[in-house]
């Protein structure tokens, strides 16, 4: 869990660098993903992990924080 | 009789189809009869404020009381200007200030937060809510409308008002990113829009049966063409909340349960849908065009809306705010959907699109390069004040009388078929996300803030990504935070890059080549 989290920080900081990634909990509510970089990490996410994300688990509350995308794709690498 | 504004669509709708649905949001729905109902309430209130032929600034969410809030406006005889909620206070407060507003209408949700942004400034806030609620039509007023309409007569300021209103009149105002380093609000006229809009629904093929998905904010001109275009058809438009771009299962819920026929987007948006992959989600079943601009539609997009929507249209339309939403379009054939390049097409009717090379002469020939420039009654009015009048400038090949037309730096070319091509910009400005962007005034910002010596803001096509390079403070996280103060979100820069000098060359100007190769940002990219 904790390598899939620095993974998805390394991923973060290249979308978007000088950010606390580890403390924010609500990236999209507070604007620091817009909808764009949503969409992109769902892409360094899918191409890193070699996983396909499901439509149903594509929304807001699950990309908030490093915590809760590492819960979301989880399941996919077990 | 020709219509003078779009209030004459409205008026036209209410009395001809008074109970269908004109406006749609997550909260609920509004009547063409509610709509107008609702306008004028605003209208009357705005009237004792004293606005007309000034404007009016509107800080709400986009909802079904907003529109009706714009409309207003209209009524009031003012021209109005939708300012986002999201833009930091200080570029807020810049807008209200160009504009000159005396009075800015928000939603009981945007009020308290209204008080807090604009505090200080001489400008009331009115709150829409409120104003409709105490002018809102009877319960029964639907078995008595002779009733309702004698006490909407009595008194009433807008008679007046409105016969005082030429076509001429700015009807709204959208800002873009402005070289100068603050936003330019560019004023559109009421005439632009009544012109251009039965012309679009006709090329379009748009009827009265259409729904529209709204996909864009209301301070950008591609709304226009939902709203308007709904209005004059008698259709119907449904406004989709900004959020559901991060929600795909809400959103094509959304489109699906209410029917949306036709597609009016910014290309970006197509691809945000298709990436979250919307696309697999609830199918919409009376989909028939999609209109996209702003920037080109990937192919890998392209082929994919396709794939899932086979019999769509799919339209690329082309231009910039200052010449009212669009002056070209190209409808899509078969063979453009795996294509790499797709044309931006042939003008509409009454809007005059040509090429002038670098020495200003008229380019007809195919493959040659030129600036796009446009004349006719979409151009704007101006811009508010008098910042980057040098776009609206006498045509230069024309030396028998003086025709105005609008360079909008954008180069083009036609090809064999006299098809127009979209080619690139000749200056700084770049298209981030939609929003076309001056990187000028992302330095500007960067270089207010303290510590910082000099700035110099670099596009990277290839990752989409703003690059801002700056020489004066190391920490480049107290860079990022002092520029969220000052800009909107998509004009951050995505990297922020400390060097200890930037490069320049021989003028003193910074060094872009230079620049890219030090940030290793590839040199030809």
């Amino acid at each position: 869990m904790r390598e899939t989290k620095e993974k998805i920080i390394t991923l973060l900081r290249e979308i978007n660098d000088g950010v606390d990634y580890a403390k924010e909990q609500d990236l999209v509510d507070d604007g620091i993903l817009s909808s764009l970089e949503v969409m992109t990490l769902i892409t360094m996410i899918e191409e890193t992990f070699g996983i396909e994300l499901q439509p149903a688990d594509i929304n807001a509350e699950r990309f908030a924080s490093v915590d809760r995308i590492a819960e979301m794709i989880a399941p996919y690498l077990s | 009789m020709q219509a003078l504004t779009v209030l004459d669509w409205l008026e036209a709708q209410e009395k001809r189809i008074p109970e269908k649905c004109a406006v749609i949001d997550p909260e609920g729905r509004m009547t063409y009869a509610a709509l107008a109902k609702y306008a004028r309430c605003v209208g009357r209130a705005l009237a004792k404020e004293d606005v007309a032929g000034g404007a009016v600034a509107i800080f709400a969410d986009k909802t079904c009381h907003t529109f009706a809030a714009m409309l207003g406006v209209l009524y009031a005889s003012a021209f109005y200007s939708v300012i986002d909620k999201g833009h930091p206070a200080p570029r807020a407060r810049a807008m209200v200030e160009t504009l000159r507003a005396k009075v800015i209408l928000c939603d009981s949700a945007s009020v308290e937060q209204a008080g807090e942004r604009f505090r200080d400034m001489s400008v009331r806030l009115i709150d829409l809510t409120r104003c409709m609620r105490d002018n809102e039509p009877q319960a029964d007023s639907r078995t008595d409308t002779a009733k309702d309409s004698r006490d909407e007569e009595q008194n009433d300021p807008l008679p007046a008002i409105r016969e005082a209103l030429t076509d001429s009149a700015p009807m709204y105002c959208n800002f873009t990113s402005g070289s100068t380093g603050t936003p330019k609000g560019v004023l559109i006229g009421h005439r632009s829009v009544t012109d251009f809009i039965p012309v679009f629904t006709e090329t379009m093929g748009l009827t009265e049966q259409d729904v529209f998905g709204n996909q864009a904010p209301l301070d950008f001109d591609v709304s226009v063409k939902d709203l308007y275009s709904a209005l004059y058809l008698g259709a119907t438009v449904a406004l989709i909340p900004q959020k559901y771009f991060m929600n795909p299962t809400a959103l094509t819920g959304f489109l699906a349960a209410h029917d949306v026929s036709i597609l009016i987007w910014a290309a970006s948006a197509l691809v945000v849908l298709s990436v979250m992959k919307g696309l697999s989600l609830a199918r919409m079943e009376r989909l028939r065009r999609i209109i996209y601009s702003g920037e080109a539609l990937p192919k890998t997009h392209r082929m994919h809306w396709h794939e899932v929507y086979p019999d769509v249209t799919f339209v690329n339309a082309y231009g910039p705010t200052e010449i009212t939403c669009n002056c070209t379009y190209h409808v899509l054939t078969e063979e453009d959907i795996p294509a790499d390049d797709v044309p931006v097409g042939i003008a509409f009717r009454n809007k005059k699109v040509f090429l002038l090379d670098d020495e200003d002469r008229l380019v007809t020939e195919s493959n040659r390069q030129g600036e796009i420039c446009v004349a006719g009654t979409c151009l704007a009015i101006g811009y508010l004040g008098e910042a980057g009048t040098e776009a609206f400038v006498r045509n230069p090949v024309n030396d028998l009388y003086e025709e105005r037309i609008y360079r909008t730096g954008d180069i083009g070319r036609y090809d064999d078929a006299h098809r127009l091509f979209f080619c690139g910009r000749r200056d700084f400005q770049i298209k981030h996300m939609g929003h076309r962007i001056e990187l000028f005034e992302i330095e500007r910002a960067a270089e207010s803030v303290e510590g910082v010596a000099r700035a110099c803001c670099l596009y990277d096509e290839a990752g989409t990504k703003i690059v801002l390079a700056e020489e004066g403070v190391a920490d480049t996280g107290r860079v990022r935070s002092a520029l969220k103060e000052k800009l909107p979100r998509y004009m951050l820069p995505g990297v922020i890059r400390y060097v200890e000098h930037i490069p320049l060359n021989k003028n003193g100007k910074a060094d872009r080549a230079a620049l890219r190769r030090l940030t290793g940002m590839d040199e030809h990219a």
